[in-house]
């Protein structure tokens, strides 16, 4: 499956929640392959702590191939595409965006194929901008990632209209929930997403625990009975049907 | 122009005078409204405009869900704005496709657009009920 993690602003959990749903499907036994389209502000080689040389801008400029941007997770089963920081848009690199569309689902076939991936999983850039529409694109599915910020919530009404444009199935996930009131904003969330015809995926509480980790840890390898761990696994059940 | 009121002879002609003034006023206003709608940037996302003018624009257009078909007046009547405001907001959603708008005599008739209609409107509306009960809940 092609998942992508979409957000109209940062900070809203798009990368931990990659990260950990990466390890979590791995524990289970799946191969799975996370592909950093943030390219304007990449980060999940950081939570992986991953030493990388060549990286997906590489492979869109055809510097390099598609074997060479893949870097395994120590013995895992996650696979990592890192992203180097640049200025620039994924379309920006090609002439037309059909150009780029192609170009990166060659990467996702070429892995897939030496590999034999079972999901992929793209962490994309916040905001409306054309690298993330551009995954959004190619998808089967595109989770929202949102907090009960109203900044995130205007975003996210605008972004689950994009995935219906781009004929995308498009899941809401609210993150960051303030445990006290979790039962109060799931029923309000849960009429939210009825009323804008999109699947609502759940929500996480806020975990103090995950905060903490400063992205130095992954949780769902060190400590995966944490409450934020156990909400998520919940959640991939219904992600991946 | 002089008007001498004492005149008697003369009342009428005021008064086709004032009529007169009255009508090119008229279509004056419809003029400017007509340059205004063309000298503004098309706004391309039509979801856009809610992000850029939330709160006055939605006002608007919720006015004219309200009252189906009216006029710059009948809308600025519900928000309390002065009408060339409502002229400039009802003109912005007409250019970005959220109204659509008619010429009945001199007056021109605003009414939510088909792609509107039904569920941009409701979902817009999701949303401003999601922030009230969020803004109750953790107030």
């Amino acid at each position: 499956m092609l998942l992508s993690f979409h957000s109209y602003k940062g900070g809203t959990g798009k990368t931990t929640f990659v990260g950990n749903l990466g390890i979590m499907l791995a524990q289970q036994g799946k191969k799975v392959c996370i592909i950093d389209t943030d390219v304007n502000g990449p980060g999940i080689h950081s939570l992986f702590n991953i030493r990388y040389d060549m990286t997906l801008i590489d492979f869109l400029q055809g510097v390099c191939s598609a074997e060479d941007v893949v870097y395994r997770y120590d013995d895992t089963k996650v696979y990592i595409v890192p992203s180097k920081a640049c200025e620039e848009d994924i379309s920006a690199m090609f002439k037309t965006p059909g150009e780029a569309r192609d170009k990166l689902l060659k990467l996702i076939k070429k892995i897939a194929k030496k590999l034999d991936i079972d999901h992929f999983l793209f962490d994309c850039s916040p905001g409306i901008n054309k690298s993330s529409l551009l995954t959004m694109n190619i998808v089967d599915k595109a989770t929202i990632v949102s907090t009960i910020d109203i900044q995130d919530i205007r975003g996210t009404y605008l972004l689950s209209g994009m995935s219906a444009k781009l004929d995308t199935q498009a899941a809401l996930l609210f993150n960051r929930i303030p445990l006290e009131k979790r039962d109060d904003i799931n029923e309000i969330v849960a009429d939210f997403s009825k009323k804008l015809g999109t699947e609502l995926l759940g929500i996480i509480p806020y975990d103090e625990s995950v905060a903490r980790t400063w992205s130095r840890k992954i949780p769902m390898k060190d400590n995966p009975d944490c409450e934020y761990c156990t909400q998520l696994k919940k959640l991939a059940e219904k992600l991946i049907k | 122009m002089l008007i001498i009121m004492s005149d008697l002879h003369n009342h009428n002609r005021i008064l086709t005078y004032l009529d007169d003034m009255n009508e090119r006023l008229k279509s004056l206003e419809l003029r400017i409204i007509e340059l205004e709608s063309r000298n503004f940037p098309q706004i391309d996302d039509k979801m856009a405009v809610f992000l850029t003018v939330p709160d006055s624009i939605r006002k608007s257009l919720f006015a004219v869900s309200k009252l189906k078909s009216c006029t710059a007046d009948e809308v600025s009547a519900i928000t309390g704005r002065h009408r060339s405001i409502e002229n400039k907001y009802l003109n912005e959603l007409y250019r970005a496709g959220w109204l659509e708008r008619e010429r009945k005599g001199k007056k021109i008739y605003y009414s939510l657009s088909n792609k509107t209609d039904s569920t941009n409107n409701e979902h817009w509306s999701a949303v401003e009920e999601i922030e009230n009960k969020l803004g109750r809940l953790l107030e």
